[in-house]
């Protein structure tokens, strides 16, 4: 129950903050405009492990089509968001360290590393934001488009993403 | 049952998966103006070609309807033109035709069987009686003459063809006041012989042959041939002219059946019906 608030507080400001600020964020200068910055899917990745497939997709779905709504851009996200969320279980079972998860962990830094957290993150942003860009440019004419997109947009992200484990980071 | 729900546990995030992704799909092309855009293109540039060649093959399947409703739409258009010819005065050998238009009935139908390399040939047309084909009506195909009904049943008929030692069609050679008997003498199917044009006629080699219009069967001016030579009769008053046909009767699929002498009947029925009454 405790549990499920702190999701659901927890989903509620990731939204904001990436709707409401990180939208707003400019980087283009000139003709560069590679760079938008997508933070939401954090929220996915800091489910539990243990977290029920069915529910995790539909999680996935939902936190999209929320995003989506905000951004104009109905089912984009929502179909990088769910494709992550199917995805995730096979990253984890690629990158599990030696000694296994603990049930019901959390990915944090503090519980599985620095550097694990970093691959983590990297691989299942790298494929949302590799999706993300290539349904929203929706054509395999612009290749160059998409890759530079996903790649300026996902360095930026991931720092982001990397500086709020560190901050949040709960205390132990 | 069992079996189901195993299934379900084992493959049901990924059919859950498969289904919001699709959802998602259709929300982005639905929704979103230049991915619907794309999506429209592509889906067309791909399935353009898939579905032509659906078409060609379903084209192909529905061959013998298309067929048949351009046999339909033949024998109304040809039915005109005759209707026309007479209107316009167009053939000079009217023999019957008291009014202007002479309104045919012209029956479409498949010749069922053929015989073809014998002295004397038949058709097998695939409608009868119920069809409303009668005894001697002409048959003749776009661009030329097939034959004369001979016998019908419920549901087919037999056609004396051109290529039948008894065959007899009166014609005429075309803007020439001279018209004869066409016979089939020869072993040829394409070869005719027109008989009785008397020897002082003037002909060419060339000249066109269409039917005379003298007969019940067929009307006038339907084109038969052309003359290909001419020589007098040995110990006769007339030429032997030979002719050859415009239209193939071996290769003849579809022909036309018209409804002349059905049609002078009725008339006469008519006119005696409103005379007594």
């Amino acid at each position: 129950m405790a549990d499920s608030i702190k999701y659901i507080v927890r989903f509620v400001l990731i939204i904001l903050v990436q709707v409401l600020v990180l939208k707003r964020i400019d980087l283009s200068y000139q003709n560069f405009n590679y760079i938008h910055i997508f933070i939401y899917p954090l929220f996915l990745l800091l489910l539990p492990f243990n977290f029920s497939k069915f529910l995790y997709l539909l999680v996935g779905f939902i936190l999209g089509i929320s995003v989506d709504i905000f951004y104009n851009s109905l089912g984009v996200h929502a179909f990088a968001t769910v494709l992550v969320a199917f995805v995730r279980p096979q990253v984890l079972r690629f990158i599990e360290p030696r000694e296994g998860y603990s049930k019901d962990t959390e990915p944090s830094i503090n519980r599985l590393g620095f550097s694990w957290v970093l691959i983590y993150t990297s691989i299942l942003l790298f494929i949302h934001h590799f999706v993300y860009f290539s349904m929203e440019v929706f054509s395999p004419q612009y290749p160059v488009e998409i890759i530079l997109r996903t790649i300026f947009s996902f360095i930026v992200s991931l720092i982001i993403i990397m500086l709020i484990h560190f901050i949040f980071r709960p205390r132990s | 049952m069992r079996n189901l729900l195993l299934f379900l546990a084992r493959y049901g995030h990924l059919l859950l998966f498969l289904f919001l992704e699709f959802i998602c799909f259709s929300l982005i092309v639905q929704f979103n103006d230049s991915q619907n855009e794309t999506w429209i293109n592509s889906v067309n540039l791909y399935t353009g070609r898939v579905q032509s060649r659906a078409d060609r093959v379903n084209e192909y399947l529905r061959l013998q309807q298309v067929n048949d409703s351009l046999l339909l739409e033949n024998s109304a258009l040809l039915s005109q033109i005759i209707d026309f010819k007479v209107a316009f005065k167009d053939n000079a050998y009217q023999a019957f035709e008291s009014k202007d238009t002479l309104i045919h009935t012209i029956i479409p139908s498949r010749v069922c069987a053929k015989t073809i390399h014998l002295r004397n040939n038949f058709f097998t047309l695939c409608k009868g009686e119920n069809h409303g084909i009668e005894k001697g009506m002409g048959v003749i195909t776009s661009n030329g003459l097939i034959g004369v009904v001979k016998s019908v049943q419920e549901n087919y008929s037999d056609v004396i063809l051109l290529l039948h030692s008894q065959s007899r069609i009166s014609v005429a050679i075309k803007d020439k006041d001279y018209f004869g008997n066409l016979v089939w003498q020869s072993n040829n199917k394409k070869r005719m012989k027109m008989e009785a044009v008397p020897k002082y006629a003037n002909l060419n080699i060339g000249d066109t042959i269409v039917t005379s219009g003298y007969s019940n069967i067929f009307p006038g001016g339907l084109l038969v041939g052309k003359v290909t030579s001419f020589a007098p009769e040995s110990g006769g008053n007339n030429y032997e002219i030979q002719v050859e046909l415009f239209n193939d009767i071996e290769t003849a699929e579809y022909v036309y059946v018209i409804d002349i002498y059905n049609k002078k009947e009725r008339e006469l029925l008519f006119s005696n019906q409103k005379g007594s009454g």
